[in-house]
């Protein structure tokens, strides 16, 4: 008899655990407040780039218009769809892709949650894209080329200028991932370098990561080792292993997509930013004021959304003709003066 | 009615076959399949009636009856639940009180009370390591300043109901992991280079899936085998070496593993995207939608449509390696290998044949981990493809003391941590690494579990040795 309560006892509590989530369903809140939320590429929060200008980004609607936000980290490539369509499960207003790499994950999720707002940062829709996927994309070379021009002028005519510059007329670049948004920096770099200083020799290497800062590192030294004394990294997390071999040598870096002269300001000498922030801010603001629209839009020096940041502690060396042929640059490419090419293949890389 | 003893087995083959094409055509959204089950389910009592007859067997007809009644509602109800239809709890139960009601009938009370006692003790480790694990986690978290309650109700919330699906599929290619490393270890033999394994099934899957193209279950049956084949062939070598050379299997699969692993990326590349439209030098192409695999949705409408018939498969394969392990000579072989290979040895079991075989079968099931991603969820290789599948597995085999059947649970439990913390950082501030705490715990717990056996038989060897002194001082005296 005590055995068969027993064993009635166990079956009670077996039927307990497996029918709980029948009556869980109903314990999810529903919130008027609208929700902005972003899933990072593999770097990850922290990588003082990419991700955390997107972040910044969902914070400054945050605290602008009030807006919810929330944030997941994808640890691999197989993370993506599962961070993206659970951001849109939980009841977000409108996701953030954030990286070329995600291209096909955000499409395929923003196809099955028709109601919500995907975006991709990185990411153009080429008109075949859901309607509901607004694509934002930089034009990155427009940003490389003024680094370049930085760059090329400081390696030879005014290498005088400090002690972390060299005789040897090298610089280098670190790239992250070979796909289109930082082939476009690093061919608009190259460009950039070749248009004030056309016999330099431009090193670069791809390291097949942006989470890996010991491959940017080595990457970096191994260039150093062949006479670069300024390194431009668009990289990523591994980048940030490139400014650190840099600050270790004692050369000069220029920093990606941020300002990254705070990884070490010693080091960085400028950056070739991109308006992931504002443009991040802009998309919610559309949401969040319903004039969101699906579809493409290309930010680039027209629109004052990419460049270069300031040279910080190292003003005093930059010489004022750099800063001219910089303003030259930038004032011709508003114009359509100049074009740079876009990929390796144009420039015969 | 007279049924020839030859007809038997062909009866009985025509009338599964009819099951599985029913089943399968359930599968791709035909629910008139059912019907062939149904019709399968009758004819198979019809059946067994008339050869009990036949053979004037005194078994009641209860029995059949029975046992297929809770095969059906386990099938039915395991299906329902796994596509988050939660309400086939009730029949899984169903089907627990038709084992029991049979148990009871045809053994006794007695029996059932004891089989009852006995699972419920193997339960036990698992279930306390893992309670006291969560208890550990709540400690820290109070300690580290993050609301414990909050967090687990996330966790379990988010991987039992919300994120349901994601917890069933992460769970997939670990219960494929997990039961390679299990029959390895049945055999003696620690196959830590599964993740390899993983990675050329997921390969090769990959490769076929491009280029073949057939009908659907033909193309999916033969990437199956292929591939599983390949992954198989990966461990040949390694198993050469442990039976010529006794080079330990540890090193020579963990070499291998990490060589495959870094083939990925020289694969990857050269099947790629196209180069004129587009610039993936990271993914490869999508293979071909006739060789994906079947998702929950077409017979399911209300489930997520990432959920794929993969974790079928892979439970359809642990109670293969069940039966194979316990039920079966081959796995008899194994395990007395495994067990004491001198014994074996004198009992005119050939170690090296059992090795080959046992590290050869590990091999193609962690290839079919890769092959039922590729298929069922990702359609493509991409650059780090593999979530540690292979390295999970081995806590995954590890937690459920090599049992195929316990691989299917602690995979699944597995799965739910992963989905329920990945839900948690969502929605609360805990950081993510809280579950993986918990994992770490939970596996010392289980593994602490062969340090208390160890030191328990040590305490009792010392003792009676001292017992043997004192009686011989004793003796002297």
């Amino acid at each position: 008899m005590k055995k068969g309560l027993k064993s009635a006892i166990v079956l009670m509590i077996l039927i307990c655990l497996a029918v709980t989530p029948l009556f869980a369903e109903g314990s999810q809140e529903d919130s008027d407040v609208l929700t902005a939320s972003m899933a990072t590429d593999t770097g990850g929060l922290g990588d003082k780039s990419f991700n955390d200008s997107a972040y910044a980004g969902l914070v400054k609607a945050n605290t602008e218009l009030g807006v919810d936000i929330n944030v997941v980290e994808s640890k691999q490539m197989t993370d993506y769809v599962p961070n993206l369509a659970g951001l849109a499960e939980d009841g977000s207003d409108v996701v953030f892709a954030v990286g070329f790499l995600m291209d096909e994950a955000v499409k395929e999720v923003a196809a099955n949650y028709p109601d919500q707002w995907f975006a991709g940062i990185d990411i153009g829709g080429y008109g075949a894209a859901p309607e509901n996927f607004i694509g934002i994309q930089y034009n990155e070379h427009e940003a490389g080329y003024l680094a370049g021009i930085v760059a090329g002028m400081m390696t030879k005519e005014y290498a005088g200028n400090s002690d972390k510059l060299n005789d040897e007329n090298v610089v280098g670049v670190v790239l992250g991932m070979l796909i289109p948004p930082v082939e476009k920096f690093e061919v608009g770099f190259i460009q950039g370098v070749h248009y004030v200083n056309p016999t330099c020799e431009v090193l670069s290497i791809v390291v097949d990561s942006f989470t890996d800062s010991a491959k940017g590192k080595e990457a970096a030294l191994s260039m150093i080792e062949q006479g670069a004394d300024i390194i431009f990294q668009a990289a990523g997390g591994s980048g940030i292993g490139a400014i650190q071999a840099c600050n270790e040598e004692g050369i000069f870096a220029i920093g990606v997509d941020v300002d990254q002269n705070a990884v070490s300001p010693d080091t960085v000498l400028t950056s070739a930013t991109k308006g992931v922030t504002q443009s991040a801010y802009l998309v919610i603001k559309d949401v969040f004021e319903g004039n969101a629209m699906g579809g493409d839009v290309i930010y680039g020096i027209k629109e004052d959304a990419v460049g270069i940041s300031s040279f910080h502690t190292h003003d005093s060396i930059v010489p004022q003709a750099v800063k001219d042929e910089v303003a030259m640059a930038i004032s011709d490419i508003k114009a359509g003066k100049r074009t740079i090419e876009t990929s390796r293949a144009a420039i015969g890389r | 009615m007279n049924i020839n003893k030859k007809i038997q087995p062909v009866i009985t083959a025509a009338l599964v076959l009819l099951a599985f094409i029913g089943g399968w055509s359930v599968v791709m959204g035909r629910s008139w399949g059912n019907l062939l089950i149904l019709v399968a389910w009758i004819g198979y009592l019809v059946f067994d009636r008339i050869i009990d007859r036949q053979e004037q067997k005194e078994s009641p007809f209860h029995t059949p009856l029975l046992n297929s009644l809770m095969l059906l509602l386990a099938i039915y109800g395991g299906v329902l639940y796994l596509g988050a239809y939660f309400w086939g709890a009730f029949l899984l139960i169903g089907a627990l009180l038709v084992f029991s009601l049979e148990k009871r009938l045809t053994e006794g009370k007695e029996a059932l009370a004891e089989s009852f006692k006995k699972n419920l003790k193997n339960l036990m480790i698992p279930v306390f390591g893992f309670l006291s694990a969560l208890v550990v986690g709540m400690i820290i978290m109070v300690a580290t300043g993050y609301n414990p309650i909050e967090s687990y109700a996330a966790l379990f919330y988010g991987g039992l109901v919300k994120n349901w699906s994601v917890s069933v599929l992460n769970a997939t290619p670990l219960i494929f992991t997990g039961l390679s490393i299990a029959f390895a270890f049945q055999a003696g033999l620690f196959n830590i280079g599964a993740e390899g394994q993983y990675f050329i099934g997921a390969m090769v899957a990959t490769y076929l899936g491009l280029y073949l193209n057939l009908p659907p279950i033909f193309t999916i049956l033969i990437v199956i085998i292929v591939a599983g084949s390949f992954a198989a062939a990966w461990n040949f070598v390694p198993a050469l070496l442990k039976v010529k050379t006794g080079a330990h299997e540890v090193i020579t699969t963990m070499m291998l593993a990490h060589t495959a692993k870094y083939l990925s990326p020289i694969f990857i590349r050269a099947f790629g995207g196209n180069p004129s439209t587009s610039n993936h030098a990271y993914v490869t192409d999508q293979i071909l939608d006739n060789s994906f695999l079947p998702k929950f949705k077409t017979f399911l409408p209300e489930t997520n449509y990432r959920l794929h018939i993969g974790i079928l498969i892979a439970i359809a394969f642990a109670i293969l390696v069940y039966y194979l392990l316990y039920k079966t000579r081959i796995g008899f072989e194994i395990r007395a290998v495994g067990q004491n290979p001198n014994a074996a040895r004198a009992q005119g079991i050939s170690i090296g044949k059992n090795i080959f075989r046992a590290l050869l079968f590990s091999g193609f099931l962690a290839g079919m981990s890769g092959v039922v991603q590729v298929l069922g969820l990702d359609h493509k290789l991409f650059l780090n493809l593999s979530g540690g599948y292979g390295w999970n597995g081995i806590s995954v085999a590890l937690l459920a003391s090599n049992n195929p059947i316990g691989v299917i649970f602690t995979a699944l439990l597995w799965g739910v941590l992963d989905a329920g913390g990945q839900y948690m950082i969502r929605v609360t501030d805990t950081p993510n690494s809280i579950v993986e705490i918990i994992k770490g715990i939970v596996l010392f717990l289980i593994v602490a579990r062969y340090i208390y056996a160890y030191l328990g038989n040590r305490m009792k060897r010392r003792r009676k040795k001292k017992n043997e002194a004192l009686a011989s001082m004793g003796g002297n005296a």
